[in-house]
């Protein structure tokens, strides 16, 4: 079904957005309507009120820090609360609120606005320039987010786009729509790895290509490891450095602050070019105690900020070769290593990567063009209904839902080629269950409290048995864009629910775990496996032999005076014990085995001393 | 009384039960009974109420309906294979072809093998499996058909992308691929065995038509064939014939390493075998009291044997024999230079070198042995006589 109507492709990025499309077959790079072909992601509210967008919304930063709101992507989809978004606070020039749900509100112009609207603000912008540069309305768009982004940063993403007014047909991953720019054009067959080390995100995915085809293999990243991080430790060492000359904190001031922001992302981007770069921030800071302004000048070389930031080349070094493992994939059989993003032109990164694939990385894409242009591309694909290319993507996480002990039990492992579906069987973990709460998780984490909550419903009426014996079938199906449905289903009576998987909000870890064992008798239990039947018998036989132990060191405990709190200890570890032996947790019949192993050495002690006493 | 029950030879109680009639109920041969029992099965009840539905005592309707599984009219437990969407359902934006395509292969999809349903070989290579699951999603994914309305074509074709992957990712596994290989076994038509054989011949009748005429083969041909012969004697213990055959093979064939090296091996198991029957009837002849004969064939085993242990055994029992130890001379320096660091060797050798009067050469040989073996008996012996030697 072709259409006239014109689509693009926008790298909205955490430092800068591109937005290109395809003419006539032709991919290209969108500028703006003042010429530039990359776009900051800042947004501001000037002096004089007016709302700015973009390189002018950059240039005055520095003159209007609390007012100028940049990197905004780090905290899409992401609660206040969250560890990320607190360790970022601390180095923000703008203030951030916690809004209704716990998300993150950033204070604009004296109005809270959530990270969506200040998202949709770049994206409206965009969608002007290219307006401009088409000559008619745009509505259809591909946007991209870093591969590991979960469900919900994914949602926020969208919702960012049609508060812009655009139509996101598409979300894909930006290291595979680096692979499609990469592709376009060339004829390649084999396996391709994009290594994307953005401003604020680390990506690295590895594909087959063959014929227009381009099947994810394996992806994996980091949302936290990006040009940021690497200007971070250059302001860093600025900062202790001129603490340690005049004794002054330059963090306090957010002015001061901001310059060594542009400076050290200055420096950094010339030490890809020369050896060495001088930082020079006359008049910078003026002491409490008054005096002359203090300037700061120092020279960065190259080495030392390699030296500064090898732990962070490493931590992408590290995540690739994860990569790869779950790939399944040696650095020798990948045919082409696509290098994106700006942090690495950086030749220390381009070295590392060299050394782990033992090849040269390609040249010849624009580092930072890449991903919008593959958007682009994807978008006009879809659309055009040629079927030229054909994108086959993987889940980037596992998914499945909490089960009973407070442990995620996987239905689609990570990297599995979308559109999927699976299920899973549970069964009820009490008496009588009338209800089961099926809590949606996203992660890899085996403890549930740790990996994302997408969402929650509850399967009610269900069917009056003994624990164990209704079996409830839960069912997820991803459909080829990415979005969730969960059903589950008892079994005998054919009793269904089901929903669409929204994020959730609104929830933090603590309240997740708090979530976790309020609703543990609502919940369902994986059906035990032969490793828990197995334990399960080594805890029988434990429980025998307490029982046996038990009533001989009662006589003597209640005979003496102390040690009476250890036999109500010893019977409520006795009584975990005993609920934990009929189901189905592994590490639940583990833990309680390893604590009723102790209360029984202790038992048989006290016994043995009792015994050589009156032997005395 | 619960689902997850388990009824012998049917499956859970929780399960449900379908009937899978495909041909018209009067072609299978059902006992009016099983008729009945299928009558009562309305919809797909579960096991449980299926059973309850024919009103007859638990184990008879368990009976029936075993029966009627076994006839191939009902399925139990397995999902139902997706219908293929109707023809002409409304509001659906697919072109006339499309939508056929899609409901043929939605069709076959529960009856299609892996490699059917990409249309590979059997033992198609993974670079082949690649190409064809690449080829076939193209058709099926989902995003060829991206912003139509599908209606429930949308399932079916997810369905059919779904199965897709799994059979590559089944075919790409060597292990998942020899799973599924063993348990889908080839089923060839009669026809085609009657091609397979009729290929066999032909090539068979090929190969021998080139022996005849072509001077490289022939001679490659008749080494092959006195290498296999080779081979079956070894097999069958007569490494003397087996060594001689490789032989030969080796010469026909010209310049074959492997023959003349199984002919080599071959042949020292052959001597192996000769010096243990030199040993066995020397041991039997000594017994008897017969020392001349068993010295001869004490000897022939010492002379045979490429082991030196059973060499020095074959000549030690030719000296307690009454043997002359100066036959053993060659024999025993040959063994000294073959295992040199054999203390009984030396020691042996030594012995000869005194029978035959060369005392300093024995001493010599003597100490070499208690330096390889301090306690070998006879040297530790003879030096501690050492003093009383006229040396």
């Amino acid at each position: 079904m072709s259409s006239n109507e014109p689509t693009i492709g926008i790298d909205l990025g955490t430092t800068n957005s591109v937005v290109a499309t395809v003419v006539d077959g032709v991919p290209t790079v969108i500028p703006s309507r003042t010429g530039a072909r990359l776009t900051p992601s800042v947004v501001a509210i000037a002096n004089n009120g007016k709302r700015l967008v973009g390189s002018i919304a950059k240039r005055q930063g520095i003159i209007n820090p609390e007012q100028t709101v940049s990197a905004v992507k780090r905290f899409i989809g992401r609660r206040f609360s969250s560890d990320e978004v607190q360790a970022a606070r601390a180095n923000l020039p703008y203030p951030i609120l916690c809004g209704a749900h716990d998300d993150v509100r950033v204070e604009l112009g004296g109005v809270p606005l959530s990270v969506p609207e200040i998202s949709a603000m770049v994206l409206k912008e965009l969608k002007a320039d290219a307006e401009a540069f088409l000559g008619k309305p745009v509505r259809k768009a591909v946007i991209t987010v870093p591969a590991y982004f979960n469900d919900g940063q994914r949602q926020a993403t969208k919702d960012a786009g049609e508060i812009a007014g655009l139509d996101v047909i598409r979300i894909i991953n930006e290291p595979t729509a680096a692979a499609l720019a990469y592709g376009h054009g060339r004829t390649i067959n084999g396996k391709l790895a994009v290594f994307d080390l953005g401003g604020g995100t680390f990506d690295i995915s590895i594909l087959q290509l063959k014929k227009g085809v381009y099947e994810v293999i394996a992806t994996s990243g980091d949302t936290y490891l990006g040009g940021e991080d690497f200007d971070g430790r250059v302001i860093e060492w600025l900062v202790f450095g001129f603490a340690r000359e005049h004794a002054a904190d330059l963090r306090k001031e957010k002015m001061a602050l901001q310059r060594l922001r542009d400076a050290a992302e200055k420096a950094k981007c010339e030490l890809s070019t020369v050896k060495e770069t001088r930082i020079d921030l006359p008049f910078l800071f003026t002491l409490p105690t008054g005096g002359a302004a203090l300037h700061l000048q120092r020279d960065l070389s190259r080495e030392k900020l390699q030296e500064l930031s090898a732990d962070l080349v490493e931590r992408t070094i590290r995540t690739t070769a994860k990569a790869m493992a779950d790939a399944n994939v040696s650095p020798r059989e990948i045919a082409e290593v696509v290098l994106v993003g700006g942090q690495t032109r950086m030749p220390a990164v381009q070295e590392a990567v060299r050394r782990f694939f033992g090849r040269e990385p390609s040249k010849g894409v624009h580092v930072d063009e890449v991903v919008a242009v593959g958007a682009a591309i994807q978008a006009n694909a879809l659309t055009s209904g040629t079927a030229e290319v054909l994108l086959l993507d993987v889940t980037p996480q596992s998914l499945g839902i909490m089960v009973a002990g407070g442990y995620a039990n996987v239905i689609i492992p990570k990297n599995t080629t979308i559109p999927t579906a699976a299920a899973h069987r549970f069964t009820t973990v009490r008496d009588d269950q009338e209800s089961a709460r099926i809590f949606v998780l996203q992660g890899d984490e085996d403890e549930a409290s740790k990996n994302e909550l997408l969402g929650e419903f509850v399967l009610t009426g269900l069917r009056k048995a003994p624990r164990g014996e209704v079996e409830i079938e839960v069912r997820f199906d991803i459909s080829a864009d990415g979005i969730v449905w969960v059903s589950a289903e008892d079994i005998e009576t054919g009793l269904q629910q089901s929903l669409q998987v929204e994020p959730s909000g609104g929830l933090t870890r603590e309240e997740l775990q708090e979530i976790a064992s309020r609703h543990q008798e609502d919940l369902v239990a994986a059906r035990p496996n032969a490793e828990a039947l197995a334990r399960a018998d080594v805890l029988r036989a434990l429980l025998a032999e307490t029982d046996e132990v038990l009533p001989q060191v009662r006589g003597i405990i209640l005979d003496s005076t102390f040690g009476q709190d250890a036999l109500a200890k010893a019977e409520r570890t006795i009584q975990r014990a005993r609920d934990a032996v009929g189901g189905a947790d592994v590490h639940a019949i583990e833990a309680s085995g390893a604590e009723l192993e102790r209360t029984l050495a202790l038992f048989k002690g006290i016994r043995q001393r009792a015994s050589d006493q009156s032997g005395h | 009384m619960t689902g997850a029950e388990e009824i012998e030879g049917l499956g859970r109680r929780g399960e449900r039960v379908r009937v899978t009639l495909e041909r018209p109920i009067g072609t299978y041969a059902l006992s009016p009974e099983e008729a009945f029992a299928l009558s009562r099965i309305v919809g797909e009840p579960i096991l449980g109420e299926a059973l309850r539905a024919t009103g007859l005592p638990p184990p008879k309707a368990i009976d029936l309906l075993r029966g009627l599984r076994l006839k191939g009219v009902l399925r139990i437990g397995d999902a139902p294979p997706p219908a293929a969407p109707p023809q002409d359902e409304p509001g659906v934006q697919l072109t006339a072809e499309e939508r056929a395509e899609i409901r043929e292969m939605s069709a076959r999809l529960p009856h299609l093998k892996h490699w059917d349903l990409l249309g590979i070989r059997r033992m198609a290579s993974v670079d082949e499996v690649k190409d064809a699951f690449f080829e076939r999603s193209r058709r099926f994914h989902p995003d060829r058909f991206w912003g139509r309305e599908l209606g429930s074509y949308r399932r079916a074709v997810e369905a059919i992308f779904r199965q897709l992957k799994e059979a590559e990712a089944t075919l790409s596994d060597p292990t998942r691929r020899a799973a599924y290989l063993a348990a889908n076994p080839e089923k060839r038509t009669a026809a085609e065995r009657e091609q397979d054989e009729l290929t066999a011949r032909r090539r068979a009748e090929r190969s021998e038509r080139l022996k005849r005429f072509n001077p490289l083969l022939q001679r490659a041909h008749g080494a092959a064939d006195l290498a296999s012969q080779a081979k079956r004697l070894a097999d069958e213990g007569k490494f003397a014939e087996a060594s001689a055959t490789f032989t030969a093979a080796a010469a026909k064939h010209g310049r074959s390493e492997d023959l003349r090296k199984a002919a080599e091996e071959t042949a020292g198991k052959a001597r192996q075998e000769r010096a243990a029957k030199a040993l066995r009837s020397a041991r039997s002849a000594q017994q008897a009291g017969d020392l001349a004969a068993a010295r001869t064939r004490f000897l022939e085993a010492a002379e045979a044997t490429g082991d030196p242990a059973t060499s020095i055994e074959a000549m030690g029992s030719y000296l307690d024999c009454g043997g002359d130890a100066v036959d053993l001379r060659t024999l025993v320096s040959a063994l000294v230079v073959a295992a040199p660091s054999n203390a009984n060797a030396h020691a042996l050798h030594g012995r000869v070198l005194l029978a035959a009067g060369l005392a300093k050469s024995a001493q010599a040989a003597l100490e070499r042995a208690l330096r390889l073996d301090p306690n070998q008996p006879f040297a530790t012996s003879q030096l501690k006589r050492k003093s009383r030697w006229p040396f």
